[in-house]
């Protein structure tokens, strides 16, 4: 069966980064962000796609990355202070998102390999 | 975007091109019809406004340069001239400030159609272009042009009426052809395209409901009926044959007659257009207007509040700011539009799920 390469690719990352925000080597917020971009091409059509986006919508005033060093100190530290409440009222939906992703694409794999 | 007058608060929300696409406010509405339809010109200009008994309310005529021309001039009743209805879109679809002078709003600074000049210099000169001395007047109206171009943002102009050029400034894959013109009311914009031939469908259809974006709107039956009534009459109009069907995006517009039915479903005369698939920028604005009216009419999604996995953060202030109570608040958000040129975008914003309103509609760009 051909399987559209950029589909697979886009999978291979959303299985990847959902991997990185579970072991806490990627910002949490930064891999929603960075998730979402590859949601259309993955074709997932997976429920979890909507804790992320949620999440992401949530959060898309918090500054991330090098775009921090253009916001004063107090503003970053009372982000950060609410953002990090946040994150944490939120950190079990968002591990359910990122398992159930990495399952997901596990199960289009496997489909794909039995065809 | 707020405006605040003594007591008085009205909040516009623009969607992702800059255009009107709801406005909200705590005063009374002046307005003689509830909904408005607009009829605009090849610029976007409201030209015609009728409520929906499809009586005219009035009409509006400009000079070249936005300037209205007042009633009983020339032939013109009474129902020309601005005072006949409270419909902000004027000149080129821009909103007119009502308080001021006679200014229009172009998202970037204000113009005067009196002067024929934007009232502040061009901001970091976007428009100027070394090969063009007509761009290097900064208070400069659309190169000194205004009846071909537009600048829908105050920053440059655009052409309306070049053929063989969409609405991005690319030229079209056919190229040449004649140029087409399509008003669309509402929206607040009006364009012409050459290239490939646009063209504007006209049906009786039964059973359809009030929309306004693709044909995929349409749920069930509903859409089945859609694509049915299109397919029936579409052999009817040169070119718009099954085969190219494949290469042609229908969008319905709007009903140009609209009566209500028992059951929710309209029976009306509807208008379509179909455009080729190179019409990046049209698409954009119209699956964006489609969001929003998906957002305002309920067929929304809601994805943190109560009744889903995600709390929603900002609950709290949006009671303390629009009322309600903080568990009545949830995010919505409405179907992602992804464009031929791989750019996807959709609608969020928050809804109280006991009084219906709905506010801070915002775009997402992935």
């Amino acid at each position: 069966m051909y399987v559209d390469l950029a589909q697979q690719l886009a999978r291979r990352h959303v299985s990847e980064i959902a991997t990185k925000i579970l072991d806490g080597s990627i910002d949490p917020i930064e891999g929603c962000r960075t998730l979402l971009r590859f949601r259309e091409n993955a074709m997932l059509d997976s429920s979890a796609f909507d804790v992320i986006c949620a999440i992401e919508s949530e959060t898309d005033d918090y500054p991330v990355g090098s775009v921090r060093d253009k916001y004063s100190l107090s503003f970053l530290s009372c982000m950060d202070r609410e953002v990090q409440q946040y994150l944490s009222d939120v950190r079990q939906s968002l591990v359910e998102a990122c398992n159930q992703l990495i399952k997901d694409v596990e199960q289009k794999n496997n489909k794909g390999k039995n065809l | 975007m707020q405006k605040t007058i003594g007591s008085n608060q009205t909040v516009y929300v623009y969607d992702a091109f800059g255009l009107l696409a709801a406005e909200y406010s705590n005063v009374a509405s002046s307005s003689p019809c509830s909904p408005c339809y607009l009829s605009t010109d090849q610029l976007g200009s409201t030209r015609l406004v009728t409520d929906a008994n499809r009586e005219v309310l009035a009409r509006h005529d400009y000079l070249p340069f936005g300037e209205e021309v007042p009633a009983n001039q020339a032939g013109r009743d009474s129902h020309w001239g601005p005072g006949n209805d409270a419909i902000a879109q004027k000149f080129t679809g821009q909103e007119r400030d009502a308080e001021g002078p006679e200014l229009d709003f172009f998202q970037a600074r204000y113009y005067s159609g009196t002067q024929g000049r934007f009232n502040s210099p061009d901001p970091g000169n976007a428009g100027a272009d070394l090969t063009n001395p007509q761009s290097w007047n900064a208070y400069a109206y659309v190169l000194n042009n205004p009846l071909n171009n537009v600048d829908p943002d105050g920053l440059d102009s655009m052409t309306t009426t070049t053929p063989g050029f969409d609405l991005n400034g690319h030229p079209t894959a056919s190229g040449g052809g004649a140029p087409s013109t399509l008003g669309f009311g509402g929206g607040g914009f009006g364009f012409s395209w050459g290239g490939g031939v646009p063209r504007v469908v006209t049906i009786s259809a039964a059973h359809l409901p009030y929309a306004n974006g693709p044909l995929d709107v349409f749920v069930g039956g509903a859409k089945q009926a859609a694509y049915d009534a299109v397919d029936s009459l579409s052999r009817f109009v040169n070119g718009d044959h099954p085969t190219e069907a494949t290469n042609w995006l229908l969008w319905q517009l709007r009903p140009t007659t609209q009566k209500q039915q028992a059951g929710g479903n309209a029976l009306g005369v509807y208008q379509f257009v179909t455009m080729p698939e190179s019409f990046t920028g049209l698409r954009k604005m119209l699956a964006s207007e489609a969001q929003v009216a998906e957002i305002l009419s309920g067929s929304d999604k809601a994805i943190a509040g109560a009744g889903t996995k995600v709390m929603l953060r900002d609950a709290q202030r949006l009671a303390n700011q629009y009322g309600g109570k903080a568990e009545d608040w949830v995010k919505i958000r409405s179907s992602n539009f992804k464009a031929p040129d791989a750019a996807g975008f959709e609608i969020h914003a928050y809804k109280n799920m006991q009084t219906g309103k709905i506010v801070e509609l915002k775009t997402k760009f992935q």
